[in-house]
């Protein structure tokens, strides 16, 4: 019993480190794609230029897992990466009264995600 | 809103550290080297709240650009029934919702205010800069990095913005 106890707890242990690792792994990803990004069209105003630069596109063919860091993104106001949030979710929170301003925008998304559970 | 905004925005006065300005002169000499050469004043934190266009708008809340709704959906502003292309028609256009007409050149007019549209070589808008009616020069929001000052139009020309294609004008106050 004691055993088994042990091996379960190893094993759970195991996972998490794994799992650790792996979320280490796609913010490391993440990171070096929204660096390039920031770095490469810091001075582009042309959206169509900004949105098609392959780490953006590459921060989107990242999928769900990026969610979490481009909320935190979004709440630095780093850039503009409502585009990236609406491919990957397939929605968009922002209500009419929060256009015309990207300080509202940004903040329905920030609401979205902790309603999401992705900020806690 | 954007006017308010803007004349609380340029009250700011923007001390860097030398590590900063160090930084500030890097990036810059490597995207406009004749700015570096012609001098230039950095008076704002980098930002993507606003772009080079609503600068030149004074709107300071969100960036202007013609983009298609459909993929951008709200991020950016652009005048209602103004077609949203990119073209300097499109451009003289938008302005013209808030007082702006075309006009000759760049130089120093009393009582009115002027801004310029940069174009690449296929003649498509690229960037926008405001005329600084108290010592002549001009102003520009660099992309999602700094406002600055800069001695001349030319300083920003080149590779990143193309050149200035033409010069619209507004009365002043």
């Amino acid at each position: 019993m004691v055993e088994d106890t042990a091996i379960v707890s190893t094993s759970n242990a195991e996972e998490g480190q794994r799992a650790e690792e792996e979320k280490s792994s796609l913010e490391r990803e993440f990171r070096a794609l929204a660096d390039r990004w920031l770095t490469e069209t810091q001075f582009i105003s042309d959206p169509s230029e900004k949105f098609l630069h392959p780490a953006y596109l590459g921060i989107i063919g990242m999928g769900r897992p990026a969610i979490p860091f481009l909320l935190s993104e979004v709440q630095s106001l780093s850039g503009n990466w409502f585009l990236a949030l609406r491919s990957i979710t397939k929605q968009d929170p922002v209500q009419p009264e929060d256009a015309g301003s990207m300080q509202g925008m940004a903040e329905a998304w920030l609401r979205w995600g902790r309603q999401q559970g992705y900020i806690i | 809103m954007g006017k308010t905004a803007g004349l609380y925005h340029l009250m700011q006065s923007l001390v860097l550290t030398p590590q900063q300005k160090a930084t500030v002169h890097r990036r810059l000499e490597i995207a406009f080297p004749n700015l570096t050469l012609e001098g230039f004043e950095v008076r704002s934190q980098p930002t993507p709240v606003y772009n080079c266009v609503a600068y030149a708008a004074d709107i300071y809340t969100i960036p202007w650009w013609p983009s298609d709704p459909h993929v951008t959906h709200r991020d950016y502003y652009w005048p209602d029934d103004i077609p949203r292309e990119e073209t300097i028609e499109s451009f003289i256009l938008a302005f013209g919702t808030i007082g702006y007409e075309p006009c000759e050149n760049g130089d120093y007019e009393e009582g009115y205010e002027k801004v310029a549209i940069y174009v690449d070589e296929r003649r498509r808008p690229k960037h926008m800069a405001k005329q600084l009616i108290a010592d002549r020069t001009w102003s520009s929001k660099l992309g999602d990095a700094w406002d600055i000052h800069h001695h001349t139009l030319e300083s920003i020309e080149g590779d990143q913005y193309g050149r200035v294609a033409q010069f619209l004008r507004r009365h002043a106050g």
